[in-house]
């Protein structure tokens, strides 16, 4: 008997159903409207607005490493990179706030040059940026892992060294990667709670003041407002990750694609 | 020459700097490169997939020039071009494989190395005798030694020595008395 189909379907069952579930109660039999209010909305903005940065900083600051670590097959790096991924993440917010607090040296400096992680926007993003970076490396280093090395090899024998190589042939080469691993980021962001709830339960600047995360929000409802509020605020927040996760899909299968060019002389 | 899995990749690589010696050294023009970085040793290798895919034509033609500082001399240039049989443009990586491979060629021989590997190239291209000729009498008249893998042996016939190589080993089946 051929159980691998059923066995597949029983696996994302399992995986789809709670989510599924939730979706259909929160616009469903347990709406309510608080939990769609300005409020929620807002908050999913923000959640969005600092997962989307986060994402964009990994492409800046960890596309080298991912390039680094996969060719040296450094795992000593690999490993280093992973620590955020492998602790739990409020000890990641107490470490960012340790690391901004007055209490220590390079809090102090950090400080003094009015770069704050507490409640602000910089915190927030900080701790995203931190907490997803992992899946980045991760998922970035698999591609390059998995790149045919003849281009490399061949602008390091016209002589490009490591950066040059890294700059004109690997990067160009990479958008298909790099976007997926940046898509795949952005979605971890979006689901932080922990560090978030530490470093900036609330963002205290302009254009957000006030406003929680959108996981912390609901947090928030669930305590205060109680699970009908929670429910729908909830499956508006899986609608809007749907949505990204949607363009994620069609992004990497339309916009990436090879380009095969078969015959034509030679 | 050599069959499958003779070693005649494995040497090139060696060679390049690719793969790091056990013992012994490589010597290019006097010089000895074993503990150069492969960047570093002015040897350009040539395989089926040596093409930067996504450099416009022209540019990946003088990539290796541009690597060195060095300005591009035109009639060079069109001379490697008219010969390769380079009458095309856009970005390399969307042209036949044929296509590709004269780019990488032409690529090799402006960027002026000691050296030029080609591992098995010849062969993919159309009247690869008259090719592989055509780059014999280019790099020979700009002092480029080429040292080319084959395993057709009227392209064997090209070579001012001929090696056969196997197991790993090589033995000389033919000489010119020319530089290799």
């Amino acid at each position: 008997m051929n159980w691998l189909r059923p066995y597949t379907y029983f696996s994302i069952i399992i995986l789809v159903l709670p989510v599924a579930l939730l979706v259909y109660e929160g616009f469903g039999p347990m709406y309510d409207s608080t939990g769609v209010s300005m409020g929620v909305l807002r908050s999913i903005e923000l959640s969005f607005a600092g997962s989307a940065t986060a994402g964009l900083l990994n492409v800046a600051l960890f596309t080298p490493l991912a390039y680094y670590v996969s060719r040296r097959r450094n795992e000593l790096l690999a490993t280093l990179s992973d620590i955020p991924a492998s602790i739990p993440h409020p000890i990641v917010g107490i470490s960012l706030l340790l690391l901004d607090s007055p209490l220590t040296p390079i809090g102090r400096a950090l400080l003094s040059v009015g770069i704050n992680f507490f409640d602000t926007y910089l915190g927030f993003v900080s701790a995203l940026t931190i907490i997803s970076a992992p899946i980045y490396v991760t998922a970035l280093r698999s591609y390059f892992d998995s790149m045919d090395r003849s281009a490399e090899n061949f602008a390091v024998s016209l002589g490009a060294p490591p950066q040059r190589v890294f700059t004109d042939v690997v990067v160009p080469s990479s958008y298909g990667g790099i976007v997926n691993a940046l898509l795949t980021s952005i979605s971890r962001a979006l689901s932080e709670f922990g560090s978030v709830a530490i470093v900036a339960y609330y963002v205290l600047q302009q254009p957000f003041y006030g406003v929680e995360s959108a996981s912390v929000k609901i947090y928030e409802l669930y305590g205060y407002s109680g699970p009908r509020v929670a429910v729908t605020a909830s499956a508006l927040m899986i609608g809007f990750s749907l949505i990204l996760l949607l363009a994620s899909r069609l992004i990497k299968r339309y916009a990436f694609r090879p380009v095969f060019v078969l015959g034509g002389p030679s | 020459m050599g069959k499958n899995g003779s070693g005649k990749t494995t040497l090139i690589n060696t060679l390049a700097g690719f793969y790091e010696v056990d013992s012994g050294s490589i010597v290019v023009n006097g010089v000895d490169v074993t503990g150069l970085e492969a960047h570093r040793r002015g040897i350009v290798v040539v395989n089926h997939n040596s093409h930067l895919p996504n450099m416009e034509v022209d540019d990946h033609l003088v990539y290796g020039l541009k690597l060195k500082g060095l300005s591009t001399d035109r009639k060079r240039l069109e001379l490697v071009k008219s010969s390769l049989g380079i009458n095309y443009n856009g970005k390399v990586g969307k042209l036949s494989l044929g296509m590709k491979l004269r780019v990488a060629l032409a690529t090799a021989l402006l960027s002026t190395p000691k050296a030029i590997l080609v591992d098995e190239v010849f062969s993919s291209l159309h009247d690869s005798v008259k090719a592989l000729e055509a780059y014999k009498r280019l790099s020979g008249e700009w002092g480029i030694d080429v040292l080319y893998t084959t395993q057709s042996a009227d392209e064997g016939k090209v070579a001012d020595k001929l090696y056969l190589i196997e197991s790993g080993r090589t033995s000389l089946l033919k000489s010119n008395n020319k530089p290799a």
